[in-house]
């Protein structure tokens, strides 16, 4: 399990310069003997920028979903498109996205949806391995001012049954 | 058959009334019984490791995900660099053993005693030491022992001990969750009090462990059976499940967990 | 996160419109409700009981100050799935049961969580319209 012992390099470290001048009428002030310390892990790369970089690469191999995140893609997500989450197991889901909830590999979509006259609210992790893809099925005529919607919840702004409008679409 | 009678350390049987000379009487040495309160008999009684554990830094947390199951844990993550041995401490010395483990490297402000502690081991100054107590000096690691993250596999459980985070000086509310006073109904002044810590005349006085004011946090912390998620020896780091006490930088103790070693 | 006193709207074809908590059964550690949870309730509003249902069609209507047992299948409140994925719909609601867990209607009229098939629901989810 263990590593056996490492062979080390002696260097001289200077003893504090006070004592050397205390010491100075007398003996001479006695050098301390210190070890080399152990290589650097990660080339000195910080252990947090590490680990999400790896993480990234795992969950998110090809780059889709930071691309779709990104802030300096043209053809970014934001709030007020109306996305379907294809997942791998379970069926996919469809909903206008009102917040975006950055928190690297914890970052969220909040979709609304009214499914049989009801408002269901999901929040979905983007980078889930359960999560397949996000297609962005429509994007509005003009984008809202801001980027949390929640003020849309039971108003005239609200989202309709967006799957029954989706459906009419493709058919046409 | 009667059996012989232990009367003050001594063994003997009486067959027969009879009168018997202290000096006739037989002795048997027994070894004193270990008491319970000796530090003998609370090494008997204590829980101790089987193996030294790890001292770690806490880095953050991280969102982790189960590939197979898509489940989702915030975890923490605990920096692994430049762990090893420094000394061992054994019955005989220094009456209790243990492992003494260092972390990191740090030349800086060391005192000469330490430099020469670190120079007798072998190995480089360190900015931590720590010590794991263990039940037997055969469980002991020879001195320069590099302990790396995959010293814990994944999925097993461990112990992390921290130093929480300091509040100051804090109410009764916030430390100890009491419900204050009311907002109103002639209360002035006082909403946040604790209200009465006691009796009249009988006790007169005020119980001690009365819950009060005072400094709260910066305590020793151990959050137990932390499912381990991630350990990269190469890259020198554990991912545990859940939280740890403790800011960001801070160093903790990782151990095997307790319960896991219990029979 | 439904309560003694919680009003909760019904979505069976049981006749009950409105129902009020009056007792969340089970043991859990905060005492209130959630998907999946059963609860005792009291009918508050119910559609008026046409002359012409008889019979059989009966045993499968409520009215007015009837008590019986309700099933949540969505509340406001958000629920977290392990998969770390969050649900919250816009209102609470409930589908009445019988004794033996079964539902008291013969349909039901929209959306309910999919929570409920942990708990051996699975009558209600074939009656669902949609399940999320």
């Amino acid at each position: 399990m263990f590593n056996p012992l490492r062979i080390v390099n002696r260097i001289c470290v200077k003893a504090p310069l006070q004592l050397q001048r205390f010491q100075s009428g007398l003996a001479p002030a006695k050098k301390m003997v210190v070890y080399e310390p152990l290589p650097k892990l990660r080339q000195g790369k910080s252990l947090m920028l590490y680990i999400k970089e790896a993480q990234y690469k795992k969950f998110d191999p090809n780059g889709t979903k930071r691309k779709i995140l990104d802030k300096s893609n043209p053809e970014k997500l934001r709030s007020g498109d109306v996305v379907r989450i294809v997942y791998k197991e379970q069926s996919p889901v469809v909903g206008a996205v009102i917040a975006i909830n950055k928190s690297g590999l914890g970052t969220s979509l909040l979709l609304r949806n009214m499914i049989t006259g009801v408002g269901v609210e999901f929040h979905v992790p983007v980078f889930s391995p359960m999560v397949e893809r996000i297609d962005i099925v429509r994007r509005p005529a003009k984008y809202k001012g801001r980027t949390k919607h929640y003020y849309i919840r039971n108003t005239r702004l609200d989202v309709g049954d967006l799957e029954s409008s989706i459906g009419v679409k493709r058919k046409v | 058959m009667r059996l012989p009678q232990l009367l003050y350390g001594r063994i003997f049987m009486r067959t027969k009334a009879m009168l018997t000379s202290p000096a006739s009487i037989p002795f048997l040495e027994t070894s004193a019984p270990v008491l319970k309160k000796s530090p003998e008999g609370k090494r008997l009684v204590r829980e101790f490791l089987t193996r030294p554990g790890l001292i770690g830094v806490k880095r953050g947390m991280v969102s982790f995900y189960n590939e197979a199951t898509g489940e989702k844990y915030p975890a923490t993550v605990l920096e692994i660099d430049q762990v090893e041995v420094v000394h061992n401490k054994t019955l005989s010395k220094d009456g209790y053993i243990a492992a003494q483990v260092g972390y990191g490297f740090k030349v800086k402000n060391q005192t000469k005693s330490l430099l020469g502690h670190y120079a007798t081991a072998k190995v480089s100054p360190k900015e931590k030491l720590v010590e794991f107590q263990l039940r037997e000096e055969s469980q002991l690691l020879p001195v320069g022992t590099q302990l790396k993250a995959d010293l814990f596999e994944i999925g097993q459980l461990v112990d992390v001990q921290g130093v929480t985070k300091g509040k100051g000086f804090a109410g009764v509310m916030k430390r100890w969750g009491f419900s204050g006073l009311p907002a109103s109904h002639g209360v002035s002044l006082a909403h946040r009090s604790a209200g009465s810590t006691g009796q009249n005349t009988s006790p007169a006085r005020v119980l001690p462990g009365k819950k009060m004011a005072g400094r709260m946090g910066a305590i020793h912390n151990t959050i137990k059976n932390l499912e381990v998620l991630d350990c990269s020896a190469e890259n020198g780091y554990i991912v545990v499940k859940g939280h740890v006490s403790g800011p960001k930088g801070s160093y903790v103790k990782i151990q095997d967990a307790k319960s896991t070693l219990r029979p | 996160m439904l309560i003694l006193k919680s009003m909760i709207n019904v979505i069976d074809n049981s006749g009950a419109q409105i129902v009020e908590c009056i007792k969340v059964l089970g043991k859990r550690p905060k005492g209130f409700a959630s998907i999946g949870d059963k609860v005792v309730v009291v009918v508050q509003k119910a559609k008026p009981i046409q002359p012409g249902v008889t019979g059989n069609a009966l045993s499968h209507r409520v009215k007015k100050g009837d008590i019986c047992r309700a099933v949540i299948v969505r509340t406001k409140k958000h629920q977290i799935r392990p998969d770390g994925s969050v649900i919250r719909f816009d209102d609470n609601a409930c589908v009445l049961i019988n004794k033996n867990d079964e539902p008291i209607g013969t349909r039901i009229s929209s959306v309910v969580a999919k929570e409920l098939k942990e708990k051996n629901m699975n009558k209600i989810l074939s009656l669902a319209p949609k399940v999320v």
